[in-house]
């Protein structure tokens, strides 16, 4: 990978951080890693986005090389609403990536340029590879074909469905875009491909509502299969439904046990957080975790929850390498190899709860508009 | 669901009868021995009540005492003159904020005092406190027949055409809680002969004088900070008159040594009271933090304890007035009060002070000619609520005045 020209000779460069095994590296060795990898990528931010060298001054003070991923200066994910942050020149801007938002709320912006955007497809690669194995499989959407038949417009489910697409092949979409599971195009799929591993993917709530609900009683047969999900669980939670029952609900009802869920955001696209067979979450070789306490934003140790901090190798355009988000997590254990896996296995709590301060102002007159 | 929380038992509980029946009744001589009695009942109730952990609702038990009431008559009574009285507007609409409790008794007792009618409208979304009081006030008001048949709260939610109903039938209506509830009710149409009396949004900020705080004693270095602190954090710094900005007078070096001084004490403050916001409102601080970092000429940035965070501004002149509240502070140092003046607009409302004399502040008022800022009180006084509020003297805008010739 061409980038790799940018970063001093370190122990092991991000390319061979991407090829060597995911999750085979123990903390202490991967946060020295990073950290080098890291410190670089501040250096070459601060020197092309004027905005997070700002920050960098004046919220971190004037940090210096970091010695620990926790002291990495980050920016508040909001930020990538409000303003633009990017490192390149707008002519080398290849794509700009924006978040899903409903109607009237500002959308993240990720500026991207053709290099970041490779690394973030090589990324997503090596974590699926993980799983799936080097093989495309056969691929069972649960989206319908339109989310992604409009290229110039990357909506985050659109760019992340089309970014799994890459992993699978002869590609069936299970819904019609009024979110209509198409029963009989699912049985043909699996009449051809349901005795090899195939690959269903789709949006966690999208699968319990639009599929899950749908095939339960008729007993399709997914034990072939290996579900890959994403998107939070703020709407399951609501109706109850925690990782567990979305996993026995499918394991009994069609067989399916190969489940995973992933973490993972447009500002930091590629570098998603996978769950384990041991149902936590791990991060990848060229990214980690941190949990910071809200009171003081300094780290929290395994056990203790607070807000969740992602820190990535792959944002090459723009200041998102360290991105303080408004979910709440907490990292269970470090290096506690209970699925063959090394580092930070953590857990996503949900978004941090609204808070509604006192004063004058309404913040929405909904409540006496004419 | 329309709720009437002033009502007793026994009485009427459909809105349209009793808004037919208290629209239909006769309005009250200001001052009214009635009135006046009310108030002093209901400061009693208040105080009884024993809120402790809300100041606020000591404040208005204070404010509505038999002496302060009794002051206020007086002052009302000097409004008269040879040929004009003052006379109730008639029925008055109040819209108040959902989220400072205490803030729509004001604009009532004001206007009970005036003897008008009254419609005071709950938002769906107000808190236990806000119905805890109305209780209160329902209580005391029971014992008032003249005047529980010309006042009620209403609850209701969502409900269009209440509120066209009552602005079409009331005289004045007052609206607070911000633009947005401004505009709304703004395009809901009243009587033509009726005005509103209109609270938006306001920006508010003090400015010390650095040499004077700095030469104090440590006593009054420690009073002061407990005025600011009940200034800035009794609404979560969200009310319209609380500090948001603090602007030092004087040479940089005393401006930082008084600053320094002052933040820290100020920090002891909200630890002694426990002050404490929830997780997604510090980080809502952090992001609108790092925003201004972008946006404007900060060239500070520091915490003090957990609840105090602190942005050192190089000069005014990028100042927008949005803000997160929740204990977030912009300080600014300024060796001339002129790059103050000159800063000032039409949204600015409270200015609250330490370190200058009453010819100073008069000076400072008179340059601005009405420019922006409505009040310039002393810090520890900027929620201290009276008749004289945005620009209105609230006792001339709920009366009329009737010339005589």
């Amino acid at each position: 990978m061409q980038l790799s020209r940018t970063y001093n000779p370190g122990v092991m460069t991000l390319d061979e951080l991407m090829h060597a095994r995911q999750y085979s590296l123990p903390q202490e060795q991967k946060e020295r890693l990073l950290l080098e990898h890291l410190n670089v990528l501040t250096a070459q931010h601060r020197a092309g986005c004027e905005g997070y060298d700002r920050l960098v001054r004046i919220l971190h003070h004037d940090a210096s090389a970091a010695a620990t991923l926790a002291d990495i200066p980050y920016i508040p994910v909001g930020l990538l609403k409000t303003h633009e942050l990017r490192s390149i020149a707008p002519s080398e801007v290849f794509r700009v990536l924006t978040s899903s938002g409903t109607t009237g709320q500002r959308v993240s912006r990720v500026y991207l340029d053709r290099a970041t955007a490779m690394l973030q497809s090589a990324a997503l690669s090596k974590i699926m590879i993980h799983v799936l194995g080097p093989e495309r499989l056969p691929m069972l959407l649960i989206e319908s074909p339109t989310i992604v038949s409009d290229r110039t417009s990357f909506s985050a489910r659109g760019a992340g469905a089309l970014g799994m697409m890459n992993f699978g092949r002869a590609h069936c979409h299970a819904l019609d875009e009024h979110m209509q599971l198409q029963l009989p195009r699912v049985m043909e799929f699996l009449s051809r491909f349901g005795g090899q591993p195939f690959l269903i993917f789709g949006f966690t709530f999208m699968v319990w509502a639009y599929f899950y609900q749908h095939i339960k009683g008729i007993g399709l047969d997914l034990s072939n299969g290996t579900l890959i999900h994403s998107g939070g669980w703020k709407k399951l939670i609501e109706q109850s439904v925690t990782n567990d029952e979305f996993k026995s609900a499918f394991r009994r009802d069609t067989g399916l046990r190969r489940i995973y869920n992933f973490y993972g955001m447009v500002e930091q696209v590629g570098s998603v957080f996978l769950e384990g067979e041991d149902g936590y979450l791990y991060p990848p070789n060229f990214a980690d975790v941190v949990i910071r306490d809200p009171m003081t934003w300094n780290e929290l140790p395994p056990g203790k929850p607070g807000v969740i901090e992602v820190l990535s190798l792959l944002p090459q355009s723009y200041p998102g390498h360290a991105i303080l988000t408004e979910d709440l997590g907490v990292v269970e254990h470090i290096d506690g190899n209970t699925c063959g896996r090394l580092g930070k296995a953590f857990r996503v709590l949900g978004r941090l709860p609204k808070a509604e301060l006192r004063g004058c102002s309404d913040t929405h007159a909904a409540g006496v508009s004419a | 669901m329309t709720q009437i929380l002033t009502a007793t038992a026994e009485a009427e509980q459909d809105f349209q009868a009793s808004f037919a029946k208290l629209i239909a009744a006769p309005t009250e001589s200001p001052f009214s021995n009635a009135a006046m009695a009310f108030c002093a009942e209901l400061s009693q109730a208040l105080f009884r009540a024993d809120m402790k952990d809300r100041p606020e609702v000591h404040a208005l038990a204070y404010w509505c005492r038999p002496a302060e009431v009794t002051r206020l008559k007086s002052s009302f009574a000097e409004l008269a003159t040879g040929h004009t009285i003052l006379a109730p507007r008639g029925t008055v609409f109040h819209v108040p904020p959902v989220n400072v409790e205490t803030l729509f008794l004001y604009g009532w007792l004001y206007s009970i005092l005036c003897g008008n009618r009254n419609v005071v409208r709950i938002s769906s979304r107000s808190s236990g406190l806000t119905t805890e009081l109305c209780a209160i006030v329902g209580a005391v008001l029971s014992h008032y027949p003249e005047l529980e048949r010309i006042n009620m709260a209403v609850r209701y939610g969502h409900d269009d055409q209440l509120t066209s109903d009552i602005s079409a039938n009331c005289d004045v209506r007052i609206v607070w809680g911000g633009d947005e509830t401004v505009r709304a009710l703004r395009r809901v149409p009243m009587a033509p002969t009726a005005k509103d009396i209109c609270f938006p949004d306001r920006y508010s900020y003090s400015i010390v004088a650095a040499a004077a705080y700095v030469a104090s004693s440590e006593e009054q270095k420690r009073v002061l900070a407990r005025a600011f602190y009940n200034d800035c954090y009794w609404f979560d710094q969200m009310a319209c008159s609380s500090p948001r900005l603090i602007a030092w007078y004087g040479s940089d070096e005393e401006s930082l040594v008084g600053s320094k001084i002052f933040c820290n004490l100020l920090a002891s403050e909200v630890a002694a009271h426990q002050y404490s916001t929830e997780a997604a409102v510090r980080s809502n601080k952090l992001l609108f933090s790092s925003g201004l970092i972008l946006d404007q000429a900060v060239d500070g940035y520091e915490t003090y304890g957990t609840e105090l965070t602190v942005l050192r501004l190089k000069d005014l002149t990028t100042l927008a007035r949005e803000h997160c509240g929740g204990g977030l502070l912009l300080s600014v140092n300024v060796p001339e009060l002129s790059s103050l003046k000159e800063i000032v607009q039409r949204r600015d409302q409270t200015l609250t002070y330490f370190g200058f004399d009453h010819q100073q502040i008069k000076a400072f008022a008179g340059d601005l000619n009405g420019r922006g800022i409505d009040r310039i009180v002393p810090i520890g006084q900027a929620l201290t609520f009276n008749r004289y509020w945005d620009g209105y003297d609230l006792l001339q805008e709920l009366t009329r005045r009737v010339w005589m010739q």
